[in-house]
């Protein structure tokens, strides 16, 4: 039977080294290339011969822009423009790289199945809030922890588990999306081993087969779903805590 | 070329030029007469209520765990001085997690019955925070 955690390994396709650190160009840097050329294509075609009316490549390309600009407006308000740029780079780049993942040709990886990735992403989101927080504010940032209407006792024990959270806040946003990646594919791959381990045995291989390749049709368009909602909860929750550096409360 | 939604779900295109005109404004008002005639009906998202439950035991276990490797790196930072002993800064920021953690789910679920009408969710908290 098939290994299905086989499929999140990282295997080096050229070693490299910078000041001691091992900094190779691995197939998750390479399917991370890939999505960058699936973006640079999808937006440089889109917006090639732009159009009053729009076709529909531009349609799509201009849909999506104005989706995040529409959160952004909601959770955010007019000063979210500036910050538009940040989110939608990461909300399109995180989409790629789920939904190319979920293609199954010869070597498909998902790069933001890997908690290194994510990571990366919620701690440039994590830096990007402190230090819009800090320039904006000031040290009056730092009421963002305060309770309202809380005696100065009960006030600093609440404050300081808000800034608990707070400082779990880049950590929660990677996990949420390596895990939902991570699980996804689990499933798909073990649903793909019944298929072949029950086609395989009785007098009826078709019978037993055909029930987990049906349910590994259905899981494929959960999956996408999944792939879409995750990177949609990923550029929410970005704005959400923008929000919380631009505007206080 | 303007689709509108017709009856019976067909889309049918409406050529005629007379209707297409330069006129702007003509537009915005049959998209909000359009709008009208089939208003929007709310529909429940699949797995909407799995992602909450998602969010609520991600929030919860990472506050846990990011708050107990905090006091664990308090604990080793300070077992270099020799006056202090055994994992007690881990122990409290473990128990801290756990009360941010808690008050995260809270938050959470006041704010899913909010916006699912509060019935037979819990009562929202006062409203002392970024919650918006």
């Amino acid at each position: 039977m098939a290994n299905p955690m086989e499929q999140f390994k990282v295997e080096t396709l050229q070693p490299l080294h910078a000041a001691g650190y091992d900094v190779s160009y691995t197939n998750s840097s390479a399917w991370m290339v890939v999505a960058l050329l699936a973006i640079a294509i999808f937006l440089f075609v889109g917006t090639a011969r732009p159009q009053l009316v729009p076709g529909r490549w531009q349609a799509a390309v201009e849909y999506m822009y104005g989706f995040v600009v529409k959160m952004m407006d909601e959770n955010v308000g007019p000063e979210g423009r500036a910050y538009v740029p940040l989110v939608f780079s990461v909300f399109i780049f995180v989409l790629a790289c789920n939904l190319l993942g979920l293609i199954p040709w010869i070597g498909a990886f998902t790069p933001t199945s890997h908690i290194s990735v994510t990571l990366g992403l919620a701690v440039i989101v994590f830096a990007t809030v402190c230090v819009v927080g800090l320039l904006k504010h000031g040290l009056h940032f730092f009421s963002l922890f305060w309770p309202k209407g809380v005696g100065p006792i009960m006030g600093s024990f609440v404050c300081f588990i808000e800034f608990l959270s707070f400082l779990s806040r880049p950590f929660t946003l990677a996990i949420r999306l390596f895990a939902n990646m991570t699980a996804g594919h689990v499933v798909l791959k073990v649903f793909g081993t019944f298929v072949v381990a029950l086609g395989s045995i009785g007098a009826l291989p078709y019978v037993f087969g055909v029930l987990p390749l049906v349910a590994n049709v259905a899981l494929t368009a959960l999956e996408v779903m999944i792939a879409v909602v995750q990177a949609y909860v990923f550029a929410l929750l970005t704005s959400l805590y923008l929000n919380d550096a631009i505007n206080l409360h | 070329m303007f689709v509108v939604p017709g009856l019976n779900g067909v889309c049918t295109l409406d050529k005629d030029p007379a209707r297409h005109g330069a006129s702007g404004g003509d537009l915005d008002r049959r998209i909000a007469a359009a709008e009208a005639r089939h208003p929007a009906v709310p529909t429940p998202v699949a797995g909407q209520g799995e992602n909450q439950g998602w969010a609520m035991g991600v929030d919860f276990v990472g506050v846990v765990l990011v708050s107990a490797f905090i006091g664990w790196a308090v604990d080793r930072w300070a077992g270099g001085h020799g006056w202090w002993h055994g994992p007690w800064a881990m122990l409290g920021f473990l128990l801290l997690g756990f009360a941010a953690g808690v008050r995260g789910v809270m938050k959470l679920a006041a704010k899913g019955a909010g916006a699912a009408g509060g019935s037979g969710g819990m009562a929202p908290l006062p409203d002392d925070e970024d919650d918006d």
